[in-house]
């Protein structure tokens, strides 16, 4: 398959994964505000308004669909013009064979009219939006067509602005997760292979953050890139820390952690490796265990509390 | 936007978006049910038929057929305005509630549209294979011929249906496939099987779901939308001029276009229940086909049945009234001659059956629903029968007056329709999203 990648190769972006329509408009509205120029967004279904939120005029596709009308009317009427009174005229039941006859070309015209509007404005459609069959996908979110919307923005757009400004913004309007490519962006780096498992191994991605990443144009650690290589002795202190706080389960004992949400299988295993089996240790967590489990797994910083796991692991231990 | 207390959510059961992608994308990335197995085929057992008796219509030839004089259109003509009649229903869903804004059609269109499709595929055989030599059909074509530029005579109704039917078979595939495209860039991107990823890739063109694309794409949908309007309302117009600018009693009247769209649109949305109401109930899509959904449909059905019952009793009275003795004949005969059994049979069905959906008992059962939805079809091909042969088997001269049975053969025909219908339903039920995801997602948690 040939490569559609003509808009979105060799850029640099920073992507917001919204899973909200409302809230994706609302980003779209402030970042805009801000001044922070929006590459374009990316989404499983039309969102309403969107195309006036990021300023985007009315396409001119009515003009040409016009066009392609009235060319269609001009067909039908030569066509039959021209078959029935200049080069062959028939006389059937006495009817005029000349201009009188246009009644009878009505339907042919309107027809005609009709199918050259229809094809000629989906073809430039289709041109205009650089589809064509075969053409390979440019996705920047292997979801974007399943239930997540995306927000695109350019890092070279927005020199103005750091990295960790742009994040930040995101992240206060309610992204799930922030992608943030420092490669750049490439078609053939997207191949999202026919191996990967669609479902399960995503919803396990947008629990963390899949590409951390240092800017090239500021120094400014953001908390999203903060991937600290703890020591091992720091990590003993800290298992030992979440140890003595939320106590150990009793042997054989687990609960499913996959019923609280943000918990993916993968992370699941992760939490066990360290001794959390069960929803009372869950429920028992402390501000510093929580900052203790997040440096030792590298989980979204703040997600714990956000989500309110303690609180849904005491809902789910009275069940 | 303020919405009524009394109004019910369009898509029912708390579904998100991804539940929705789950739930449409299911039938094609699993294995076929039983009953899917079943159903498709018994529908390939049928379009066996249809091959084996078309190809004896060619073997023989049209002397397979009882039609002869004067009867010269039996039931292959009956059989292409019923099927050209259930499409509309199609295109009336998914182009005219379009533009009245109506968000209910969204779960619908997709499936409305692909037998929209279906019918007219079956709709063609009829008259192609009533020239007698098939693959002479070409010259009901513009282009010059063997014998020097004698071309097609523009005056003719059935030159227009020529036009009229190809546009409206292109145009909606057109509607149809745009429609497709980014359900088909869903399935892709949750392809596990490389077949699957290169086919759906294939025809999703590289669709992203920019908010570019989706821009211009809802204005292609809405132009579509409006000129396919005035052309499903055009094509049936188009083939009741096919019998009203023929001087044949009980043909020649003005009131035949409206009269046919409308009963084109209550026959199409008979059929679009039986077929709903099956696949809602074999694929578990009671969430996205509501009894909202159904209610909307039975009201359309009572509206349209009213129409083509006026229309009815009008075209009686007006022969009536005509002082004119042959047309005044032609509806006695209706009435009271010899094919007075279908004539009464079209009148239950159409005119008195869809009235019990004034009761909103009658248009929230399914299963009562169902019952009223195969009386329609069976009424609205006896329209077409009443309308055909009643004016045919008795002409001008008394002396030439005959009956006229189908043979083995027309019957084999008409089954084998069904056969070529419900094959490619269930292919498509199987191959592609049968709702329509990106749009449902828009709905779910708007109300009606």
């Amino acid at each position: 398959m040939i490569d559609k990648s003509i808009l979105l190769d060799n850029k640099k972006f920073t992507l917001g994964v919204f899973d909200d329509s409302d809230k994706l408009i609302h980003a779209v509205e402030t970042l805009r505000k801000k001044g922070i120029k929006i590459f374009d967004c990316y989404t499983p279904f039309p969102v309403h308004n969107l195309d006036k939120a990021l300023g985007y005029e009315r396409t001119n596709l009515t003009i040409g669909a016009f066009l392609c009308g009235m060319l269609g009317s001009l067909s039908g009427f030569s066509l039959a013009y021209y078959m029935n009174v200049v080069d062959w005229p028939m006389i059937v039941g006495g009817k005029p064979n000349d201009l009188g006859m246009f009644t009878s070309f009505i339907p042919i015209i309107f027809e005609l009219t009709i199918l050259f509007t229809a094809f000629g404005m989906v073809i430039m459609f289709f041109a205009r939006s650089r589809m064509i069959h075969g053409i390979k996908e440019d996705l920047l979110n292997v979801r974007q067509t399943n239930d997540k919307l995306v927000l695109a923005i350019d890092n070279a757009e927005n020199v103005d602005f750091t990295n960790a400004d742009i994040i930040s913004l995101l992240k206060n309007e309610g992204a799930v997760e922030i992608q943030n490519n420092s490669e750049a962006f490439n078609t053939s780096h997207s191949d999202f292979s026919a191996s990967k498992p669609p479902v399960a191994q995503l919803v396990d991605n947008a629990s963390t953050i899949t590409k951390e990443s240092t800017t090239e144009n500021t120094e400014i650690k953001t908390e999203v890139e903060t991937k600290k290589v703890l020591s091992a002795e720091e990590k003993g202190l800290k298992l030992d820390l979440i140890k003595n706080i939320l106590g150990e389960a009793a042997e054989g004992v687990k609960d499913d952690l996959k019923l609280i949400s943000g918990v993916g299988p993968k992370y699941e295993e992760t939490l066990n490796g360290i001794g959390i089996f069960t929803f009372e240790q869950v429920s028992k967590m402390t501000p510093a265990t929580i900052e203790a489990i997040e440096e030792i797994t590298n989980y979204f910083p703040g997600r714990i509390e956000r989500d309110d796991w303690i609180g849904q692991a005491k809902k789910l231990m009275n069940k | 936007m303020y919405q009524a207390e009394i109004r019910q959510p369009l898509v029912t059961g708390g579904k998100t978006y991804s539940d929705v992608t789950e739930d449409i994308c299911r039938p094609i990335e699993n294995k076929p049910t039983s009953s899917w197995w079943l159903g498709f085929t018994i529908a390939a057992i049928c379009l066996f038929v249809l091959v084996g008796t078309l190809a004896w219509t060619v073997w023989e030839g049209l002397g397979t057929w009882n039609v002869n004089k004067s009867v010269m259109w039996g039931w292959d003509i009956t059989n292409f305005v019923f099927w050209v009649g259930i499409g509309h229903a199609g295109t009336l869903i998914s182009a005219i509630l379009l533009l009245f804004r109506q968000k209910w059609r969204m779960s619908i269109n997709r499936s409305a549209e692909a037998m929209t499709i279906f019918a007219v595929f079956c709709a063609a055989i009829f008259p192609l294979f009533h020239m007698g030599r098939v693959w002479l059909a070409f010259w009901a074509l513009p282009i010059p011929n063997a014998f020097g530029s004698l071309w097609v005579n523009f005056n003719s109704p059935l030159l227009w249906d020529v036009f009229a039917i190809s546009t409206y078979l292109s145009v909606s595939l057109v509607f149809w496939y745009l429609g497709l495209i980014p359900d088909i860039a869903t399935v892709r991107d949750r392809a596990t099987t490389k077949a699957r990823k290169f086919w759906y890739g294939f025809f999703a063109m590289g669709w992203n779901g920019s908010a570019k694309s989706w821009g211009r794409y809802e204005v292609v949908a809405l132009i579509l939308a409006g000129i396919s309007t005035p052309l499903v309302l055009s094509v049936h117009t188009i083939v009741s001029m096919d019998f009203a600018t023929s001087v044949i009693p009980g043909w020649h009247t003005t009131i035949f276009p409206p009269y046919f769209v409308a009963g084109a649109i209550f026959s199409g949305f008979g059929m679009v229940l039986t077929l709903l109401l099956i696949a809602r109930h074999v694929m578990n899509y009671q969430d996205y086909i509501t009894t909202e959904h159904l209610e909307a449909m039975t009201k359309v059905i009572l509206l349209t049945g009213s129409i083509v019952g006026l229309a009815y009793i009008t075209e009686f009275v007006i022969a009536a009234y005509s002082g004119y003795e042959y047309e005044q004949y032609a509806f006695a005969n209706r009435m009271f001659g010899p094919y007075a059994w279908a004539y009464w049979t079209m009148m239950f069905c159409n005119l008195v059956a869809p009235q019990v959906f004034w009761s909103k008992w009658a248009r929230t059962t399914p299963w009562f629903i169902f019952i009223i939805s195969i009386v329609v079809n069976i009424g609205m091909w006896f329209e077409r029968f009443v309308i055909i042969v009643t004016s045919l088997h008795r002409d001008f001269l008394p002396s030439s007056w005959v009956m006229y049975h189908a043979s083995w053969v027309e019957v084999g025909i008409f089954l084998g329709t069904f056969g070529l219908f419900f094959t490619c339903f269930f292919l498509f039920a199987k191959f592609l999203p049968v709702i329509n995801m990106s749009e449902v997602k828009t709905i779910i948690k708007d109300k009606e």
